[in-house]
């Protein structure tokens, strides 16, 4: 019969190592590894999860020796008094572990969650629970932690494969680029945020083992070699995704970076709007077990060391030590830049030396209480409610939110001036309609702060941006770099605003496109929307977001291009491409231009290509492309950078030939073939002008030529780091084009 | 209590070898007991003796009694000994095999209350209990709360000895025991430990019965309450039984080595110890194929899941997190909400009680007044309300599938327990929005994790499993093939988890 002995399963025992080991690791690790090991930061989680291996044998070779709890076995050896100093030493580390992990979570939900909630409340509750599931004792914690594995574990282990894909693979390349000091250290840094391994110790001795044909260590470490290997995996893939969409520098911006990148990673299906709080609730799940765990082993060593018969007399005082410190008023960042040196220069060391020190002694000499936990939730959770009554929840009525649809902004003189466009509720209901001018509020400012403030002050309604669809620019706010990157700054610190938002350049200002809200179905922010996502991504044209853009301002060498809209009657017309560079306009493109832009990027599926329409007459032949892949080969030839680049696809001939197919199929091919050359020659020529006007007269790097030779030419890319300009006007290239007609 | 019972109620008084003090004794115990049968008898030949006859009327069958013993009493004791008249009476005068000595005032007393009747022989401190109860029942009725498409139909009924008969007649087996005890000072009602001996654990039957010795209570009246003196999680809105009215369920659950306790008077019987998988199992799953089993059960498992989360995700989505929902929705949520003069939260309580205390009056309500209850409700709640704009029309989507979803799970008590938490969740989820949802399934999962139903983890086979080295897992949410649950869950003894050997796999066996 099971009891109540503490005993876990080998399979518990695993599942508990890979939440010890992600649930916090996975938030910071893609910041750890950047910040140390730039590009090679994929080398140092690689490198860090090999010492954490070597690491994990030590202490499962340790705990052979002990054949007991590592606490008794150091009573036994090394007395009472030295146990009481080491003992203590654990405490403090895994104090401020936990005292880490809760402030980084506290903060964490309170900026995407709960913005409006004190986080006190939020760090309390979180404690609490954990604390009462401490209370439970380990087995319980295991099976916890063994329900929620499926639960928490394999939905992210899918979300981050799929989001594989919108990893940028010229944000990751080229690799070994870092002084291999920098990967050691990297990898050190990694393993910093698996320490949590030497818990084994503590551990060891719940393990149950069933096999009796293979010893209990090996069974041991056999099962940590899986967790390893899958919390390695998952930390590889957040790196990959995370900065592979956020690039190196929006990698710094935040410790828990990883949390930026679930807003932009498309999910199929469509079904939730945004999957971000659900991912994050997901993730809340495991940072319970982790923290419970914490509270639970400073009980474990408490009871040990203070010779307390009860471990649940002792939770109440650990939870109110952790919230006072989790409460201390300290910059995040502050918080982990101390306990990233804490943990550097104390904690590990001190992890790899204790247990051995222990064990030389040893070989040197050889030579519930639930009613207390229950009264504390009872008293804390009545404090809560008590301050939830009184006004701490920020709850706010959906039918009391304004949802901006769209956002226009401009820059008169020195004010910015923006337009929000409301929804229609009356119209949705099937009332009648309201007065068009009455969704659309406008708003002058110095900045957004003000303008925010400026709408709270007249507005009956709270501004919720939770569910915008566009973003219009004006063109003074575009070439303004200053205030278009007070803009981004902004919405990168607005959480609640999606960075999937679509973005659109406005010809002249954005109020001409945010006035026409009135005369297209449904508003203007599901107009646009549906004609990019229903229309225009059908004609090659790529869907660009405000993300893109804030990625552009945090990256050095990266060319975003905008769509322009102009009116057109009482709908827009999207008329080319704004060319941003650094949070500033710097080209604009012809939709002609655009088009060829497109294609040299690869992403002009469905364009048609009007051949010979020079002189505006009717083109003779029209041809439609099915699908198009570029490639580009970069070599040095004479120490000159030169490009060999290739457009590559499929296309249909739409105009300019006649049904003969049936009668003369030989005369059918020889004209599609003369056709098909007509067009290769035009799209080579095209895009070799574009290059030369756009890279080569104005220095622009139009289609990110650069970043291609991370993964192409790395010692390309080596020579040119940071001299984006120099290799644009260094850079020979010669452009050919192979679409294949039927 | 008066001067013949102690303070647990047991009669004191001793039987004695003269019939007058017995009959004194008896005489004072069954005063102003309108239903109680004496008559005194000088039955024999050349030798007599005094005999007292005592029953309870109606709870005997007076035919057979008259019959089968008073005949033979009056009419065929001429050869009465002078000597072991007791045993002559006994094997000359009662035609039944279910007959036995009774030594003690407060057995005989016991039996009588139980139907039986006692007769008392002057000269002897012992009495003769005649076994020939006939007591009005409602016999073998049709299951009413755990229909089944498939499957028998029969439930148990009040009569304890039904149920009985009711579970012998499905194991045919020896060590198919029974064990008998009372429970209720002042009840003294009859309770059954069923369970298959070399299949289920000892420690378990032996559980039991400490847990029922454990107590003295003035009477119970159903297994609720022998579940709720017995149970170990008191604060828990988790049952640590399973009730079932289903004799194929309780018989099934004995093979699995599971113990079944029969309470007379409940319809009712309890399965032990009980995890939160079998909670989700019905009957029809096993016998059904296991695709559509599998299917069912997912839909059990999800209706448990909206249940609990779908009032408090609503309210944490709509009033914290809605960009979770696409912006289409979300405006028409909001548009659907104009006018309405409650919060999401109250909206969302006030229709959660309104439908609380419509399925309470309905449950009270005779059958015919129900469904007129049903009607008037659903109307007043999904349309007038709705047009009054006191609610809004989502929210009343949100409740009736809450509803329904709640009577997907086959087990009441275990349902009634998901509705409480719900409330729980509401709450946080109305403060916290998703934070708060997130922390209302942590404290459930905590307290699911921490259950135990009699040593066995509630929560198996999702957590712990691994433990007892099988694999319990091919009953959860996915019904393996028959052909492949070839082990007892872990409700078995370690020594008698193999339930299922196919004679070809057999064959090979001993061929290698």
């Amino acid at each position: 019969m099971f009891s109540d002995n503490e005993k876990i399963s080998l399979r518990q025992f695993k599942r508990i190592i890979v939440f010890d080991l992600f649930s916090i690791s996975g938030l910071i690790i893609p910041r750890i590894a950047v910040e140390f090991a730039g590009r090679d930061g994929f080398s140092a989680i690689i490198l860090g999860t090999i010492i954490a291996l070597i690491y994990a044998a030590i202490i499962i070779l340790i705990t052979k020796k002990l054949n007991e709890n590592f606490m008794d076995y150091s009573v036994h050896n090394a007395g009472r008094f030295i146990t009481f100093i080491i003992g203590t030493l654990y405490i403090i580390k895994l104090f401020a572990c936990c005292v880490f992990a809760a402030r980084l979570f506290g903060e964490v939900i309170n900026e995407t969650l709960l913005v409006d909630t004190d986080p006190r409340i939020i760090i309390i509750l979180l404690l609490l629970i954990s604390a009462y599931a401490a209370s439970k004792g380990f087995e319980v914690r295991a099976r916890i932690v063994e329900v929620l594995y499926f639960i928490v574990i394999v939905p992210l282990l899918i979300f981050l494969i799929l989001g594989l894909r919108d990893a940028d693979i010229s944000n990751l390349m080229p690799i070994f680029t870092e002084r291999p000091l920098d990967i050691v250290k990297g990898g050190y840094a990694v393993f910093l945020t698996f320490s949590l391994l030497e818990l084994i110790l503590f551990t060891a001795p719940f393990i149950e083992v069933n096999k009796t044909n293979v010893s209990k260590e090996r069974s041991i470490f056999s099962y940590v070699v899986q967790a390893l290997i899958i919390g390695g995996i998952m930390d590889l893939l957040l790196f990959v995704i995370t900065v592979g969409i956020l690039g190196m520098e929006g990698t710094k911006e935040k410790i828990w970076s990883t949390f930026s990148i679930i807003q932009l990673i498309k999910l199929p299906g469509g079904v939730i709007q945004r999957h971000d709080a659900l991912i994050i609730s997901l993730w809340m799940f495991s940072i319970f077990t982790i923290i419970s765990g914490f509270i639970y082993y400073i009980s474990y060593i408490s009871k040990k060391i203070f010779h307390v018969s009860t471990q649940n007399y002792l939770i109440i005082p650990i939870i109110l030590l952790v919230f006072g410190a989790s409460v201390i008023p300290m910059d995040v960042e502050k918080n982990y830049e101390y306990f990233g040196k804490y943990m550097m220069f104390i904690g590990i060391p001190q992890s790899i030396l204790l247990p051995l020190f222990i064990l030389l002694i040893g070989k040197l000499r050889k030579i519930s209480n639930a009613k207390a936990v229950a009264r504390s939730v009872l008293i804390l959770a009545t404090l809560f409610t008590t301050l939830s009554l009184t006004g701490c929840g920020d709850m706010t009525e959906i039918e009391d939110r304004n949802f901006v649809q769209a956002m226009g902004i401009d820059l008169e003189g020195e004010e910015i001036k923006v337009y929000y466009v409301m929804p229609d509720l009356e119209a949705i209901t099937g009332q009648s309609t309201k007065d068009s001018e009455k969704l659309l509020i406008e708003l002058k400012g110095k900045d957004f702060f003000e303008i925010e403030e400026k709408y709270q002050l007249q507005s009956s309604k709270r501004l919720d941006f939770r569910h915008i669809k566009a973003i219009v620019l004006g063109k003074d706010m575009a070439v303004n770099s200053k205030e278009l990157d007070k803009l981004l700054f902004y919405i990168e610190n607005k959480y609640e605003l999606a960075r999937n938002t679509l973005v659109f350049l406005g010809e002249t200002d954005a109020k001409e496109i945010i006035s026409l809200n009135s005369s297209v179905s449904g508003g203007i922010g599901q107009y646009l929307e549906r004609l990019y996502r229903i229309n225009l991504i059908n004609i090659g044209k790529k869907e660009v977001s405000i993300g893109d853009l804030i990625y552009g301002k945090n990256s050095d060498n990266l060319i975003i291009k905008v769509p322009i809209l102009k009116p057109h009657e009482k709908s827009v017309e999207n008329i080319g491409l704004a060319v941003f560079n650094k949070s500033k306009l710097v080209h604009e493109l012809s939709e002609k231009e655009s088009d060829y832009i497109n294609i040299a990027s690869g992403y002009g599926k469905n364009i048609r290509i009007y051949i010979n329409d020079e002189e505006e007459k009717e083109p003779e032949y029209v041809v439609r492309i099915i699908n198009v892949s570029r490639s580009a080969e970069f070599f040095w030839d004479n120490g000159i950078p030169r490009m060999t680049f290739k457009v590559s696809g499929s296309g249909l001939v739409e105009k300019g030939i006649k049904d003969t197919a049936n009668n003369y199929p030989a005369a059918n091919d020889k004209h599609i073939h003369e056709i098909q050359n007509l067009c290769n020659k035009q799209i080579t020529e095209k895009i070799t002008k574009l290059f030369d006007n756009i890279m080569k007269e104005k220095n622009i790097d139009i289609i990110n030529l650069y970043r291609m030779t991370s993964h192409k030419n790395k010692n390309m890319w080596l020579e040119y780091e940071e001299k984006t300009e120099q290799f644009i006007q260094d850079l020979e290239y010669t452009v050919e084009a192979d679409i294949k007609l039927k | 209590m008066s001067v013949l019972h102690d303070e647990q109620n047991k009669i004191i008084a001793p039987l004695t070898r003269n019939l007058q003090e017995n009959i004194d004794a008896v005489d004072v115990l069954f005063k102003d007991w309108a239903d109680i049968v004496k008559r005194k008898l000088t039955v024999g030949g050349s030798n007599t003796v005094d005999i007292y006859f005592v029953y309870v009327d109606n709870m005997v069958d007076k035919a057979l009694l008259e019959e089968d013993t008073l005949w033979n009493l009056i009419h065929w004791m001429d050869d009465m000994p002078a000597e072991n008249q007791f045993d002559y009476i006994k094997d000359k005068a009662v035609i039944s095999a279910d007959i036995s000595d009774v030594y003690t005032l407060h057995e005989a007393v016991k039996f009588i209350m139980g139907g039986d009747t006692i007769i008392f022989v002057d000269g002897y401190d012992k009495a003769l209990k005649v076994s020939n109860r006939h007591m009005e029942n409602r016999g073998v009725q049709k299951a009413e709360n755990e229909v089944a498409v498939r499957g028998s139909k029969e439930s148990f009924s009040e009569a304890l000895f039904i149920n009985r008969v009711l579970l012998r007649r499905r194991i045919k087996d020896t060590n198919l025991k029974i064990v008998q005890t009372t429970v209720g000072t002042r009840t003294q009602t009859e309770v059954a430990i069923v369970y298959i001996e070399g299949v289920a654990k000892p420690e378990v039957v032996e559980e039991i019965q400490r847990r029922i010795k454990n107590f003295v209570v003035d009477g119970i009246f159903d297994s609720g309450m022998l579940e709720q003196l017995t149970e170990r999680n008191v604060y828990s809105p988790f049952p640590e039984f399973q009730a079932t009215e289903r004799p194929d369920k309780a018989a099934s659950g004995l093979v699995e080595g599971r113990v079944v306790l029969i309470v007379d008077n409940s319809p009712m019987v309890l399965l032990l110890p009980t995890t939160m998988n079998s909670f989700f199992q019905a009957s029809d799953d096993t016998y059904s194929r296991w695709e559509v089993a599998t299917m069912i059960r997912i839909l059990r498992f999800l209706g448990a899941f909206i249940t609990v989360a779908l009032p408090g995700l609503y309210i944490a989505v709509v009033n914290y997190q809605p960009e979770l929902l696409s912006s289409a929705l979300a405006l028409s949520f909001a548009a659907a909400r104009e006018g309405v003069p409650f919060s999401v939260v109250f909206e969302v309580i006030l229709m959660e009680f309104a439908f609380e205390m419509l399925l309470e009056a309905g449950i009270r309500l005779p059958g015919p007044m129900g469904s007129t209850l049903g009607i008037v409700g659903g109307l007043v709640i999904g349309d007038a309300a709705v047009s009054a704009n006191l609610v809004s029309p989502m929210v009343v989507i949100i409740i009736a599938m809450t509803a329904i979803s709640a009577f997907t799970v086959p087990n009441e008590a275990f349902a009634a327990a998901f509705r409480v938490i719900r409330y729980l969740i509401i709450i946080l989820s109305a403060f916290l929005g998703l934070y708060g949802f997130v922390l209302g399934f942590m404290i459930l999962l905590i307290h699911l994790a921490g259950l135990k139903s009699f040593g066995i983890p509630y929560l198996l086979p999702f957590a712990a499993s691994g433990m007892g080295g099988k694999s319990d897992g091919r009953d959860a949410i996915i019904r393996f093939p028959l052909n492949k649950l070839t082990d007892r869950p872990i409700y078995a003894k370690d020594d008698a988890r193999i339930r299922l050997v196919r004679n070809h796999d057999e064959k090979k066996k001993q061929k290698q």
